[in-house]
């Protein structure tokens, strides 16, 4: 708008207070995270400068390898459930005429809970004693698979990676829905005239023509991943010891607990590029696939 | 005569076969409804009914009601200061950073003198995971003097907003507002303030309440910061001091159960008034990486 262009100081007042704001508190953070990680500091005396150290201890250290297991083995899952079942349900709401919107809404109602909420819920449901879990178990003559599930270290990490599966999967029926109601309608009509059953139609159709929304939740699924925390936190602590911990937790725990903040940040730094990196790749990914 | 007979056959074994896929579908849709709230029913039901109860059967309906749990709640869980405390880092957080976020779209919008890189550098923000903030910020703030302080907090909160309102209200603006409407204001004589308040703001509306609803729904949920930056009883928001109940009551299911529904009910009544403007919201959040 050239017209506006004499007034001078204009950008400054309209763009100024957010930039501020924001580059203080956000990228000069980033840049003390980055120092951080490469020092050794308890957040009182002075930061001792290691070099690399942080990350060659983590890469050697047992916990991190548990907690970088855990958070590709919830990865996979996640993909599997998530896109899968996701994908699955999409089209089922998207061929249902009746009560369409019903389901949607009815899907996408734990995603708008806090997790700190569904934590404590799924706290409950997991309880040894009262939780639906055990007591179905029972009650359908499976007695020999109850287990105290936030307690057992081989099934806790599925205790906690439960809540934070049910609780999105509607996110991403719903952006698979959005996506699919874009196709154009005659589309979908003249291959049912042409015969075609509703699985050829989502096979050769929909799928095909949904790689890119496909792809955004797969990168969605993944940088969170990473940055997986409440449900962790607040149904184990991530214990016993890391069995049911994500990066945040760990993150968290190294910092705030044994105050290692050198160890927490390089930690930090773990979780960000891996986001950057994945963003960045599959951003690139379905740019190719646009064009 | 016989031959339309044959017809009707194999056309209704078609119909059969359409109806019976009908039902199939409306039967897994169904299932993964119930398994989808049954959960919180579960929960909802608990909240009525205490430890005698819950332990001889977790699936039966409170019988008879008990209350004792929610005034339990209310004490320990200070709700009566928990809950405007959360009422107002999300309300001020969604105020000040529409206001921000709305003047820095107007300029990346409208301004065409090569901004490019502005729009990239804020853009750049919704990629960053708040954990890569977390502990700098805390040093940050422990430094200024704002741990435990609700300006601290909502600094942090509407800087790491920020970026996210500023991607959507830039691309509301591009979008929404006609440049000659512009030119016409400055032509009536409109400065950049007016321009801003009576033609950039109300043609953004749209923007502006998606902007809002994503906020405060992300507000009101956020955990994390409000862990290490709030201890004082007196700040904490909801989701911390129920939390906390957590260890504190641990053994006590029908008070737990409270506390969950306590946290549940405001984001579901939320979400039935504002539906398509949550989904839009929080889809929009979307192409956040």
């Amino acid at each position: 708008m050239h017209v506006l262009q004499k007034h001078r100081w204009a950008p400054f007042i309209l763009a100024g207070p957010s930039f501020a704001i924001y580059t203080y508190f956000v990228i000069v953070s980033i840049g003390y995270t980055v120092y951080y990680s490469l020092t050794k500091w308890n957040a009182i005396s002075k930061p001792v400068f290691l070099g690399l150290k942080n990350y060659a201890d983590l890469l050697q250290s047992a916990d991190f390898r548990i907690v970088m297991e855990n958070t590709v083995t919830g990865l996979v899952i996640a993909l599997i459930l998530q896109v899968g079942l996701g994908l699955l349900f999409a089209y089922l709401i998207f061929r249902t005429r009746r009560a369409f919107r019903l389901y949607r809404a009815l899907v996408f109602l734990p995603v708008v809970l806090s997790p700190a909420a569904v934590a404590l819920m799924f706290t409950l449901v997991f309880n040894a004693d009262v939780g639906p879990v055990n007591a179905i178990l029972k009650d359908v003559g499976l007695t020999s698979l109850t287990r105290n599930w936030l307690a057992d270290k081989n099934v806790v990490f599925y205790a906690v990676l439960t809540p934070m599966i049910w609780q999105f999967i509607g996110l991403y029926v719903v952006i698979l829905l959005a996506g699919m109601q874009s196709i154009p309608d005659d589309v979908i009509q003249s291959a049912t005239i042409d015969g075609a059953s509703s699985f050829r139609t989502f096979r050769s159709i929909v799928i095909p023509m949904q790689w890119d929304i496909i792809f955004i939740c797969v990168t969605m699924i993944t940088s969170g991943s990473f940055k997986a925390f409440e449900h962790s936190y607040i149904m184990t602590w991530g214990g016993p010891g890391v069995r049911s911990a994500f990066l945040g937790v760990f993150m968290y725990n190294k910092t705030f607990l044994s105050a290692q903040f050198g160890v927490g940040t390089a930690i930090a730094m773990v979780i960000l590029v891996a986001t950057l990196v994945i963003t960045v790749i599959f951003r690139s990914i379905t740019r190719r696939l646009d064009y | 005569m016989s031959h339309t007979r044959k017809i009707d056959k194999s056309s209704s074994r078609l119909i059969a076969r359409h109806r019976f896929f009908v039902a199939l579908r409306h039967i897994v849709l169904a299932l993964w409804s119930v398994t989808t709230l049954y959960p919180v029913i579960w929960v909802f039901l608990n909240s009525f009914r205490d430890n005698s109860q819950i332990y001889v059967n977790p699936f039966a309906l409170p019988n008879p009601i008990i209350l004792k749990s929610f005034p339990q709640v209310l004490q320990g869980a200070q709700l009566q200061i928990a809950i405007p405390n959360s009422l107002i880092y999300a309300a001020v957080t969604v105020f000040v950073t529409v206001i921000l976020a709305a003047m820095t779209s107007f300029y990346l919008s409208k301004f065409p003198k090569r901004n490019g890189f502005l729009y990239t550098y804020f853009i750049l923000g919704i990629m960053i995971p708040v954990h890569a903030l977390l502990i700098p910020l805390f040093v940050t703030m422990r430094n200024m003097g704002l741990l435990n302080s609700r300006l601290g907090i909502l600094i942090v909160y509407v800087a790491t907003s920020l970026s996210f309102a500023i991607f959507v209200l830039t691309g509301f603006m591009r979008k929404g507002i006609p440049d000659e409407l512009i030119e016409a204001a400055v032509i009536d004589g409109y400065g950049p303030v007016r321009i801003f308040f009576r033609i950039a703001l109300p043609l953004t509306q749209s923007g502006i309440a998606t902007v809002g609803t994503f906020t405060f729904l992300g507000i009101w949920n956020e955990f994390l910061f409000a862990l290490i930056l709030l201890s004082k009883p007196a700040l904490r928001t909801l989701n911390l001091t129920v939390y906390n109940l957590r260890g504190q009551y641990s053994s006590d299911q029908g008070l737990m159960a409270a506390g969950a529904t306590v946290l549940i009910v405001p984001a579901i009544l939320i979400y039935v008034i504002f539906q398509e403007r949550v989904v839009k919201g929080l889809t929009a959040g979307a192409v956040k990486g």
